[in-house]
């Protein structure tokens, strides 16, 4: 729990980005950590889509950022969120829909797990943990969604807020390949 | 601007005299580097893409051939421009452009590891998928798990390729 009760979630999208460089952008994600006094909470499913999948050898061969993140103490895997919640399943479930909608697809193409971030938000809020949220995603479809969404559960919109990674720590926006500017 | 159409069976993986851009990354790299700096010169290709002198006489004069750069001025040292190129490949359902972007696209596999990687997977063509992708995530109309899901690839490797091009497709 950070400063002023704020807890901040990452998602996946944000790690992988941080994960192709060759660790600047996880010491970014590390003092950014420390600076607000907090521990990045990361959902299960992100936590498997960067550390357990099959590809990872062929993408990141020599490293696992991420076990080495929660080591040190400045990340947490979560648990899942609690489905039997009646408000935090409805919020999935909206959360996939609206996902859809943005993404002019059918709900089949999105799964109800894609949307973990947004009924953890929710949970923090309902349970007192903590009075802020910051989703920090860079799939535009998730961030607008927590952002519309979970104010509708009796929350200020302040309270929740969706940050890309760049707009978290200014590092992450580094370009790669100056040159081709 | 040209545009063609051919017939291919596999759109961009494919030989021709076009695809010499394609298939040489460091070709792709000086003329991405020319398309973004007007009136370019050999030498201030060479210091900043730190090629060998020769390598970028030669790849200049193959994009001069091809007629996706022209010399921009009469005198010397000779500058360059580039020629936007706009090439449509319909082989059966699928259609392909190739577009600066998508040269762009190629010419990073020399820097950045996760865009070499997806080639090597997926290829020219999947990588010409992904830059697609990569434009509807940039407008905010697609997630990295969607992507994975519709192109049977691992989440992990959608977000990949999605934060390698972003750069490309936001310029």
């Amino acid at each position: 729990m950070g400063r002023d009760g704020e807890v901040v979630f990452i998602d996946s999208s944000v790690l992988i980005s941080c994960g192709r460089r060759d660790g600047t952008r996880f010491q970014a994600l590390a003092r950014e950590a420390h600076q607000r006094d907090t521990v990045f909470r990361i959902s299960p499913q992100v936590y498997a889509e960067v550390t357990g999948d099959p590809a990872l050898d062929a993408y990141s061969p020599d490293q696992s950022p991420v076990d080495e993140a929660v080591q040190e103490g400045w990340m947490k895997v979560t648990e899942s969120p609690a489905y039997s919640d009646s408000d935090v399943s409805t919020v999935m479930d909206r959360a996939r829909n609206f996902i859809a909608n943005s993404s002019d697809r059918s709900e089949d193409v999105v799964e109800k797990a894609d949307t973990e971030i947004v009924g953890l938000a929710l949970e923090i809020l309902l349970d007192g943990v903590g009075d802020r949220v910051l989703v920090v995603t860079n799939d535009i479809p998730l961030g607008e969604a927590a952002e519309s969404l979970l104010p509708n559960y009796g929350f200020d919109d302040e309270q929740i807020t969706w940050l890309t990674g760049s707009e978290l720590a200014p590092e992450l926006a580094e370009d790669f390949v100056p040159e081709f500017d | 601007m040209a545009t063609r159409e051919a017939n291919w069976d596999t759109p961009l993986d494919t030989g021709g005299e076009v695809f010499a851009l394609l298939e040489n990354p460091r070709k792709a790299w000086i003329y991405t580097y020319i398309d973004h700096h007007p009136e370019t010169t050999i030498q201030d290709v060479v210091e900043t893409l730190d090629l060998p002198q020769r390598t970028v006489y030669e790849y200049v004069d193959d994009l001069e051939a091809a007629g996706f750069v022209e010399q921009s001025n009469d005198g010397r040292p000779a500058e360059y421009t580039a020629h936007e190129i706009d090439l449509q490949l319909v082989a059966g359902d699928a259609e392909r452009r190739i577009t600066p972007e998508l040269v762009e696209a190629i010419a990073r596999r020399i820097r950045d590891d996760g865009v070499d990687t997806y080639i090597d997977r997926h290829g020219l063509d999947g990588l010409a998928v992904a830059l697609d992708y990569a434009r509807e995530y940039a407008e905010g109309s697609v997630t990295h798990r969607i992507m994975a899901r519709e192109q049977d690839l691992s989440p992990l490797e959608a977000g990949v390729v999605l934060d390698a091009l972003r750069p490309v497709v936001e310029a």
